[in-house]
C-alpha cells in the first residue's frame, strides 16, 4: 500500500491542477455527523434563505427559495436520510445543477473544503446506514475523522418531489 | 460529409430563405414580373451553395433542379404558369419538411425521386441528361452503397454498431460478435478485430454526436431593439457607478437615495419591455404561411378564392405564434373546406366567383386578436344542434342560445360534415383549436350568418412570461393565481350557502348554481378544517370545459403583475402548479394551475 501511494501521489505537472480538484470535497455536517460531497459538482453555496413550503410534494422537500430571482427547490438532508438531531438554527444551501434543473439542499453548516486523496478512501463500503447505499461513494479520512462521502447530485436528480399519496390531484401528464 | 457544427446556422439561413421563395412563389402566380423571377433565382441559387458547403450533396442536387427551371423562366423557355409554380411550391415544401427533419437528424435524407421527376416535366429530356453529367452523380439512381463513404443514409438509429451496419462498413454478425467481447469500447474492438479502419470509427462517431445533440433555438431580432438594449444596460451601470461612488464618498444621503431609485426604477422598466419585445415576432411569416394552406386546400378542391392578409406588422410571442400555427390552419382548411361554397353553389346564391378569406392581426392593449372571415355559407345552426344531439353530446331537450351552438363545432368529436374529405371533416380538428387557446390562456369567438359567412376571433396574450394574477391567501401562505383563469370573484358571506349531501355545498349566484370547494382540498397539506360557514371567506370561480367550481380561499391579497418563472426538473411535475414567481416582498411564490384543479375536483365528483 505504501508503495502504490508513493506512485499515486507523482502527477504530471500540467495534470496536477485537475487531479488535485477531482480529489477536493465539501465537508458539511449534518446534526453530529460529518459528510462530504464532490466540490466539482457543487454549482454553489448559499447563506440560508427562507424557503416556502410547497402543497402535494414529499415531506423531505422544504420548499422553494428565491436564489437571485431564480425558483429552486430545497431537499431537507435530515428529513431525507432520517437523521434524528435538532436542527441547526441558520442551514447553508449547497446548490447543484442537475439534468433536471437546478436543485439545492440544506445542510447544518459548512465545515471545509478538502483534499481526500483516493488511497484515504474505502470506496463503496458495504455499511448499514439511513442513507441508502447507492448513494454512498465511500468512507474518507481526515484528521481522524470519518467523513461519509455522498453521490448528493445523484440524490437531488433521483428524488421525485411529487406526493402521490396524499395529493388529491390528477398526476401531470408529462 | 454532413458539417454538424455549420448545420445549425444553414437551417436556420435555409428557413428564411425558404420563405422568400414561397412568398415570392404566390406573387409571381398573380405577376410574372422578371424582378420576381431574378428574386426567386437568387433564393434558390443562395440555397444551393450553402446546402453543398455543409455537405447536404441530395439537397442541393434539388435545389438544382428547380434552379434550371427558373433559370428557363427568366430566359422565356418556360412559361411561369400556375402548374410550374405549382411544382415549385411543392419542391418549396419538399425542402422546408426536409429542413424541419434535419434538425433532430442531420443524416436525414427526403426521398426525392418524385418531386425531382415533377420538375424534370419542364425541362427538356436531352438538358437533363447533360445536368446529371455535370453534377457527377444520378440523381436517379439509389445512393451507391458506399463502403467507406459514410455520406448521410443513416436515419435515426443511435448506437454506433448500427450506424457501422448501415453504412455497410460491417455486418451485423461481426458487429455481434464484438459486442459480446465489449469489456471495451466497441469502437477499440472493431478496430483490433480488423473489421473497420479508426477513420471510419472516427467518422461514425462524428453522426453519431451530431444525432443526440440537442438544437438550441434562435431568434432573428432587429439590430435596433438590440442597441437599445445594450443602452440601457449602460445606463443603468453608469447608474450603478454613480451610487457606489457617492457612498463611498458619503453624499449617498436619504435624497440622493430616493433620486437613484427613482432613476433605475425608469432604466429598468424600459429595460424590461425592450427585452421582452425581443422574443415579440410579427404576424407576417405566419400568416404567409397561412395563405399558402388556403391556396392549397382551394387549388385542391377547384374552388377560386383570394386571401386578404392584413395587419401583419402586429406582433406576438415566438411561442405563441408557434402554438398558433397548427389551429389556424384547422380553421382555415374547415373554412376553405366547408364554409366556401363551390363555383356552382356561390353561382346560386349570387355571389362573386371568388371568395374572400381574410385573415387579420389586431393589436390591443396587452393582447392581440386574430381575426379570420371568410364569405362562405355560413355555420347551419340547425344542423349543428341536430348533429350534436345525435352524437349525445348535448342533451335533446337542450335549447341553447345561438353563441352556445356555435360553440359546440369545438367539442371533441363533433363534426358535421356529410361526407368526409381528405382535407377535414373526421370530426378531430376543432376541439384541438379550442385546447390550443385555452392553454395560451386565450378565448375564440365564433360569428356567423347562415349564408353570408363566418368569423372567428382568436383573443391572444401578446405575451407569455408577464401575466396579471391575483394573490391569494391560503393559511397565510401566498399564491398566485392568473387573472384569465379566474371568472369571477365571489364574497362568500354575500351569497346563501347551502348543504345538499353530507359534504357537498352549493352556492346559488344569480340563478348559476355552483359547488363549492376548499381550495386547500387539492393542496395539502394545507388543512381543511375550517369548513364552517360563518367564517368569512373569498371564493374564486373556476372553469374548465364544462366544469364550474367556487373555490374558496382564506382570503384575496390584491393584483399584480407577476414574472413568470419556469420551474426546473422535478419540481415542475408536482401537480397544482404551473409555474413560479417572486413577489414585490421578494418571497418565492407558487403560480396555481386553476383548470387543473377544476379538472381534479371533476374527476373526484365522478
Amino acid at each position: 500500500m505504501q508503495e502504490s501511494l508513493g506512485l499515486h501521489t507523482v502527477v504530471p505537472l500540467e495534470s496536477q491542477g485537475d487531479a488535485a480538484d477531482e480529489n477536493k470535497y465539501i465537508i458539511f455536517a449534518l446534526g453530529e455527523e460529518y459528510y462530504g460531497a464532490k466540490l466539482l459538482e457543487v454549482r454553489e453555496v448559499v447563506e440560508f434563505l427562507p424557503t416556502k413550503s410547497v402543497p402535494n410534494t414529499v415531506p423531505s422537500f422544504q420548499g422553494v427559495c428565491n436564489l437571485r430571482g431564480q425558483i429552486i427547490g430545497v431537499v431537507d438532508l435530515r428529513i431525507r436520510f432520517s437523521i434524528d438531531a435538532p436542527k441547526a438554527t441558520r442551514s447553508v444551501l449547497l446548490v447543484f445543477d442537475t439534468e433536471s434543473g437546478a436543485i439545492a439542499s440544506s445542510v447544518d453548516q459548512i465545515a471545509s473544503v478538502s483534499v481526500i486523496l483516493p488511497n484515504d478512501v474505502e470506496w463503496r463500503p458495504n455499511i448499514v446506514s439511513s442513507i441508502p447505499s447507492k448513494y454512498i461513494i465511500g468512507i474518507g479520512k481526515l484528521d481522524q475523522k470519518m467523513i461519509t462521502i455522498i453521490d448528493l447530485k445523484a440524490v437531488l436528480s433521483h428524488d421525485e418531489l411529487t406526493n402521490i399519496e396524499r395529493s388529491k390531484m390528477l398526476v401531470k401528464e408529462a | 460529409m454532413v458539417d454538424i457544427d455549420f448545420l445549425p446556422t444553414f437551417l436556420d439561413e435555409a428557413s428564411e430563405t425558404l420563405e422568400r421563395w414561397e412568398s415570392v412563389c404566390l406573387k409571381l402566380e398573380n405577376s410574372a414580373s422578371p424582378e420576381l423571377l431574378d428574386d426567386l433565382f437568387r433564393s434558390a441559387h443562395n440555397i444551393k451553395g450553402s446546402s453543398k458547403s455543409v455537405g447536404l450533396v441530395e439537397f442541393g442536387a434539388l435545389v438544382h433542379r428547380a434552379e434550371d427551371v427558373i433559370t428557363r423562366m427568366k430566359n422565356g423557355e418556360i412559361k411561369p404558369n400556375p402548374s410550374a409554380i405549382s411544382a415549385l411550391l411543392e419542391c418549396q415544401k419538399s425542402l422546408c419538411d426536409w429542413v424541419e427533419k434535419l434538425r433532430d437528424e442531420p443524416t436525414f435524407v427526403l426521398p426525392t425521386q418524385q418531386i425531382l421527376a415533377k420538375l424534370s416535366e419542364f425541362l427538356q429530356v436531352k438538358d437533363q441528361e447533360k445536368m446529371q453529367e455535370d453534377l457527377g452523380f444520378g440523381l436517379f439512381d439509389e445512393e451507391p452503397a458506399g463502403n467507406k463513404s459514410l455520406a448521410i443514409k443513416a436515419p435515426i438509429h443511435k448506437d454506433l454498431g448500427t450506424i457501422l451496419i448501415e453504412v455497410g462498413s460491417a455486418s451485423v454478425q461481426q458487429i455481434e460478435d464484438a459486442v459480446k467481447l465489449q469489456s471495451r469500447r466497441l469502437g477499440e474492438v472493431l478496430v483490433d478485430t480488423g473489421v473497420v479502419t479508426p477513420d471510419t470509427i472516427k467518422a461514425a462517431l462524428e453522426i453519431q454526436k451530431g444525432i443526440g445533440h440537442k438544437q438550441d433555438e434562435s431568434i432573428r431580432v432587429s439590430l435596433r431593439k438590440l442597441d437599445s438594449v445594450i443602452r440601457l444596460i449602460g445606463e443603468l451601470s453608469i447608474q450603478h457607478a454613480i451610487v457606489c461612488n457617492a457612498r463611498d464618498v458619503g453624499t449617498l444621503n436619504e435624497f440622493a437615495s430616493v433620486d437613484a431609485i427613482g432613476l433605475a426604477h425608469k432604466v429598468i422598466q424600459d429595460l424590461q419591455s425592450e427585452t421582452m419585445s425581443l422574443r415579440m415576432q410579427t404576424l407576417e411569416l405566419l400568416f404567409q404561411r397561412m395563405e399558402r394552406v388556403c391556396r392549397d386546400v382551394a387549388m385542391q378542391q377547384q374552388k377560386g378564392i383570394q386571401v386578404v392578409l392584413k395587419g401583419t406588422e402586429v406582433e406576438l410571442d415566438k411561442t405563441v405564434i408557434e402554438r398558433m400555427k397548427d389551429p389556424l390552419v384547422h380553421i382555415l382548411r374547415n373554412a376553405v373546406d366547408h364554409g366556401i361554397e363551390d363555383a356552382a353553389g356561390r353561382a346560386q346564391s349570387e355571389k362573386p366567383a371568388i371568395a374572400t378569406v381574410t385573415i387579420e392581426g389586431i393589436q390591443t392593449a396587452g393582447n392581440v386578436s386574430i381575426r379570420i372571415s371568410d364569405d362562405g355559407r355560413g355555420l347551419n345552426e340547425e344542423r349543428i344542434l341536430r348533429k350534436a344531439i345525435e352524437r349525445g353530446l348535448v342533451s335533446a331537450s337542450a335549447k341553447p342560445s345561438k353563441e352556445e351552438i356555435h360553440q359546440m363545432i369545438f367539442l371533441p368529436g363533433f363534426s358535421t360534415a356529410e361526407k368526409v374529405t381528405d382535407v377535414s371533416g373526421r370530426g378531430v380538428g376543432m376541439d384541438v383549436v379550442r385546447r390550443a387557446v385555452d392553454d395560451l390562456g386565450g378565448s375564440i369567438a365564433i360569428e356567423s350568418r347562415l349564408g353570408h359567412g363566418t368569423q372567428f376571433l382568436i383573443n391572444l396574450p401578446s405575451t407569455l412570461s408577464i401575466v396579471n394574477a391575483v394573490v391569494i391567501n391560503l393559511s397565510d401562505k401566498l399564491y398566485a393565481v392568473p387573472v384569465q383563469d379566474v371568472e369571477e370573484v365571489v364574497d362568500m358571506s354575500s351569497v346563501q350557502i347551502e348543504r345538499t349531501t353530507q359534504r357537498g355545498r352549493v352556492i346559488n349566484l344569480r340563478g348559476r348554481i355552483l359547488p363549492v370547494e376548499r381550495l386547500a382540498t387539492f393542496l395539502p397539506p394545507h388543512t381543511q378544517d375550517s369548513i364552517q360557514s360563518e367564517r368569512k371567506s373569498v371564493a374564486i370561480i373556476a372553469r374548465h370545459q364544462s366544469t364550474t367550481v367556487a373555490l374558496e380561499v382564506d382570503g384575496i391579497v390584491g393584483q399584480q403583475s407577476i414574472v413568470v418563472r419556469q420551474l426546473e426538473g422535478k419540481l415542475s411535475q408536482v401537480p397544482g402548479f404551473s409555474g413560479g414567481t417572486i413577489l414585490a416582498s421578494g418571497e418565492p411564490s407558487m403560480i396555481i394551475h386553476l383548470p387543473q384543479i377544476v379538472k381534479s375536483y371533476a374527476s373526484l365528483a365522478k
